[in-house]
């Protein structure tokens, strides 16, 4: 049967056509700031690699925490190739966190998330939150020391918030410390809780897209663009993109590979320079820098709430950044560079300090 | 087949002029085909291969290992029937040495088997029914470390 | 038979019960007032530094603890008041003891088995005995003024338990005590001993584990001399004296030719070679024809036991330098990524020969040797296998690496030169009036 009477007996029965037609007519615009559209799809590219590789090792890890070191320890050293899947699985998902950020960042610079797009961008901003969770669980399962310790201060960190801190900290631990329940507990989010949540929001987050097609810059509107098909062309220069990641990963795997380190001991004291993951740093720098007291408040919850606030304000930026006047554009590039270069600066002071 | 276009004609789908999706061969650019067709054959080429070269690792992650499972926090010494009464038997837990000693009446215990003084690897003298170490040959039983308590060895019975 | 409820006892017996309250109360406080008197301590308490010092000093005292007071060593009477009548040589007051006397003095007690049991029956009771025998108790007989007795070591007031931390006797205060006599130039003139002892001790290993690791089963001056019975052990009793701890090199050597030489020669059996008390961790070169070697003492080139002492020493270099080698690819494995955990822990084996073979060295014997270093060799070289093999996997991985990223980039090539080409025909087509 060749392939176009296939898609016809497909098309009759599954009414695929219509979906082939949608993607046939979606055009991307070209223009100065066009390279940037890519990093939604790296993003989303490196996430199914995630999904595949996390898979993988769910058939040889053992979520306990007298044998996840040991599993973890037995993928790399026994399981063929066991080494390439866990390495890849750690390095992409460090690649995906930073192309989300750029992903984002460049949405908020070309301000795609004015209307119709306030949905895509609330959705886009759970689903950071929902990979941040994704590293932050993800992070603990092979239970050794550096995880151990950085759960523990993060976790410690959430606590701090007046009122819900407590309880939020003892949901996310099982329990008051950091023990094998909260492992069990971070691979049950890790594996079920949050990838079911994200694959309702990037399913929405996705149809949104398609149904408003991509935005162009204020700048850029009501010009006469020269618009490229998304299939076959950007979906083409996509498919480099996403060869070239799969290169980068294999050479990181190979070259960086993951440290597996010592298993977590209860017992022993945290190592010297505990610190979480890079794009934590920023935030626990932040903490570290806080004056312990300001004005009779404790500056580690002043820090958090000031946190929580800067989050919400991103969060409803589509209903703060209304169609205004260019001054008001100007304005709100300022924040952003200046929230960028600040996440930069701290993130830096963080490994130096 | 009956109501099919004459697709058979065209080299790809949406190659007829009236097709919306059109990738035709402009009148003039035949010539282009046999580059076409030699550069879709090599894409196709280097997709199998690098798919080949994913789902090769792949394939061999999901065949069992030589060794089945991973090390757990439990590990088997030994038969009891093996191991005598009043005697001890090195075994590895983990990455350290433990020694399993069957005492004269029967009760079994389980030590680390370093020593606390150069790290020697301890040995059980049934004449003494002491723990030794090579070193100084002293009663060391005080000096041998007890392998924390949440750990437990298993034995296999006959 | 059940007992009875006080409840059910008779209304008289009852009576008679609460009669003895009061009664007993009495006794009790007749009893406390006359409360042992001791005018000693009434009277000393009040008098100027060096007369009252005995009763300050006895607050921390362990004969005061348990009762036994002024007049249970000093005799006399407590109860008088009178200077005359409380020290009364007739009621058998001795007071400052001749220096010659004490070890009597004390041994009164301390000598009396069947009532130092009633105190302690686990301690002994042949320390006067004991001491008769030792170097002080000798010369203190030919009426030697200087030497230690007693209370030179223990006190006379304030004594304090062994084990005690602040008696002059704990295990990390003996060095002190004894150095204070024997580490005193001055004062060790008359006598022909050296009195560098203390010094030397203190740069010891011994002294190192004493008093930086708080190990208090480290020796210290009395577990080599004794305490009570003081003397260096003699020449050819060293390597029983070493041998309370060092036991295995001491058997070793005991079953050696060495040990026949070396009490022929008075060379003084361990000492010879580790020195008596500053004494320092062996290290190799001290066995096989280098500088710092022992063996060189008394072999010389040419003969048998300097060729032995040279390959005993170049076997065990060879020993640790293959296992420097094995530790060394196996930080280079690790450092790049490679798991080695495994032939890390089996190179502990090797780490095991490498320790007894230095051990044996005192059987002086190159077979000896060469049994233990042999199969420590073997593991050595099966872990340094392993971290060759961990390396060529990580190469293997890199050229799997560069032939994946060579079909991959051609790929990515291949994709590019195709979008160009449906570019080209796009526009072509545009191009193309219809």
């Amino acid at each position: 049967m060749k392939a176009e009477s296939l898609t016809l007996w497909l098309d009759d029965r599954l009414g695929i056509g219509a979906i082939g037609a949608l993607v046939h007519k979606k055009e991307v615009p070209i223009h100065r700031h066009s390279i940037w559209y890519y990093f939604g799809g790296m993003t989303l590219f490196l996430f199914c690699v995630q999904v595949f590789t996390g898979i993988l090792l769910l058939l040889y890890y053992r979520p306990s925490a007298e044998t996840a070191f040991e599993s973890v320890q037995f993928i790399v050293t026994e399981v063929q190739f066991g080494w390439l899947i866990r390495s890849v699985h750690s390095w992409s998902a460090n690649l995906m966190i930073a192309t989300l950020f750029i992903h984002m960042f460049s949405v908020y610079f070309m301000r795609a998330y004015r209307q119709p797009r306030e949905m895509t961008w609330l959705s886009g901003v759970f689903l950071l939150l929902l990979a941040v969770g994704f590293g932050f669980s993800g992070y603990l399962l092979p239970w050794n020391k550096l995880a151990f310790f950085a759960t523990k201060v993060g976790t410690e960190i959430a606590g701090v918030v007046p009122i819900v801190g407590r309880p939020v900290l003892r949901f996310l631990r099982g329990g008051d410390d950091v023990t094998g329940a909260t492992l069990t507990r971070f691979f049950g989010f890790h594996v079920a809780v949050l990838p079911a949540i994200t694959t309702v929001l990037l399913a929405s987050h996705l149809m949104l897209v398609q149904m408003h097609g991509m935005s162009v810059p204020p700048s850029l509107e009501g010009k006469d663009l020269k618009k490229m098909k998304f299939f076959p062309n950007f979906f083409l220069r996509d498919l480099i993109g996403w060869v070239l990641a799969i290169g980068a990963l294999a050479a990181l795997a190979a070259l960086f590979p993951w440290e597996l380190g010592e298993k977590a001991d209860a017992f022993a004291p945290a190592p010297a320079g505990i610190r979480p993951e890079w794009y934590f740093l920023f935030m626990f720098q932040t903490l570290k820098l806080i004056p312990a007291k300001i004005l009779s408040f404790d500056g580690e919850v002043i820090g958090i709430l000031a946190f929580a606030i800067g989050g919400l304000a991103w969060f409803g930026l589509p209903f703060l950044d209304k169609p205004a006047p260019p001054r008001r554009r100007l304005v709100f590039t300022a924040i952003g560079v200046i929230v960028v270069i600040y996440m930069v600066a701290l993130t830096i002071l963080g490994y130096i300090g | 087949m009956k109501g099919e276009p004459r697709l058979e004609t065209y080299e790809r789908l949406g190659e007829c002029a009236q097709c919306p999706n059109r990738e035709t061969v402009a009148p003039g650019m035949s010539a282009n085909s046999g580059r076409r067709r030699f550069l879709n054959y090599l894409l196709g080429t280097g997709f199998g291969a690098t798919a080949l070269a994913i789902f090769y690792p792949i394939l061999k992650f999901l065949t069992p290992p030589r060794v089945i499972e991973a090390a757990q926090n439990s590990v088997t010494a030994g038969k009891l029937g093996d191991l005598a009464l009043n005697s001890g038997k090195i075994f590895k837990f983990g990455n350290k040495p433990g020694i399993l000693i069957r005492s004269a009446s029967g009760e079994l215990k389980a030590f680390s088997a370093v020593c606390t003084h150069l790290d020697c690897i301890v040995q059980y003298q049934p004449e003494k029914k002491q723990i030794c170490a090579p070193v100084t040959t002293d009663n060391t039983t005080s000096t041998v470390k007890t392998l924390e308590v949440r750990r437990r060895v298993r034995w296999k019975s006959m | 038979m059940k007992q009875k409820d006080f409840a059910t006892v008779s209304s008289r017996n009852r009576f008679r019960a609460y009669a003895l309250i009061p009664l007993v109360a009495f006794l009790f406080l007749v009893t406390a007032s006359a409360q042992k008197k001791n005018s000693c301590v009434e009277c000393h308490s009040k008098m100027e530094e060096t007369l009252s010092q005995p009763v300050a000093l006895s607050k921390g005292d362990v004969h005061d603890a348990r009762g036994v007071s002024c007049v249970d060593c000093h005799r006399g009477d407590a109860t008088k008041d009178e200077m005359a009548a409380a020290m009364d040589p007739g009621k058998g007051f001795v007071g400052k003891p001749k220096r010659a006397d004490i070890p009597v003095f004390c041994g009164r007690c301390h000598s009396n088995a069947e009532f130092m049991k009633t105190f302690n029956p686990g301690l002994r009771v042949d320390q006067e005995r004991e001491y008769s025998t030792s170097v002080h108790g000798k010369l203190l007989k030919t009426g030697d003024q200087k030497v230690a007795t007693c209370v030179s070591c223990h006190g006379n007031h304030g004594v304090r338990a062994v084990n005690d931390p602040l008696s002059k006797v704990y295990a990390s205060n003996v060095a002190d005590t004894c150095g204070s006599c024997h580490a005193n130039a001055d004062y060790m003139k008359d006598y022909n001993i050296p009195h560098d002892q203390f010094d030397n001790y203190k740069t010891s290993v011994h002294a190192k584990a004493l008093y930086e690791k708080q190990d208090l089963s480290a020796p210290t001056c009395n577990d080599c001399h004794g305490n009570h019975g003081a003397a260096p052990p003699g020449l050819a009793s060293v390597s029983n004296v070493c041998g309370q701890c060092h036991a295995r090199q001491a058997s070793l050597f005991q079953s050696n030719a060495h040990k026949t030489v070396f009490d022929l020669m008075h060379a003084g059996e361990c000492i010879q070679c580790h020195s008596n008390h500053g004494i320092k961790t062996p290290s190799d070169e001290m066995l096989g024809v280098g500088a710092k070697s022992a063996c060189l003492q008394c072999h010389g080139e040419g003969d048998t036991g300097y060729a032995v002492s040279g390959r005993m020493r170049a076997r065990i270099d060879e020993m640790a330098a293959s296992i420097n080698r094995s530790t060394e690819i196996l930080d280079r494995a690790e450092r790049a990524g490679m798991e080695v955990s495994k032939p890390r822990f089996e190179l502990n084996e090797a780490k095991d020969a490498l320790t007894q073979s230095r051990v044996l060295v005192h059987t002086f014997s190159i077979d000896e040797l060469d049994k233990v270093i042999g199969p420590g060799l073997e593991v050595s070289n099966k872990s340094y296998g392993a971290g060759g093999a961990a390396l060529a996997e990580l190469s293997f991985r890199r050229k799997g690496l560069t032939a994946s990223l060579f079909f991959i980039l051609f790929l990515a090539a291949l994709i590019y030169l195709k979008v160009r080409e449906v570019e080209r025909r796009q526009q072509a087509l545009q191009n193309e009036p219809l």
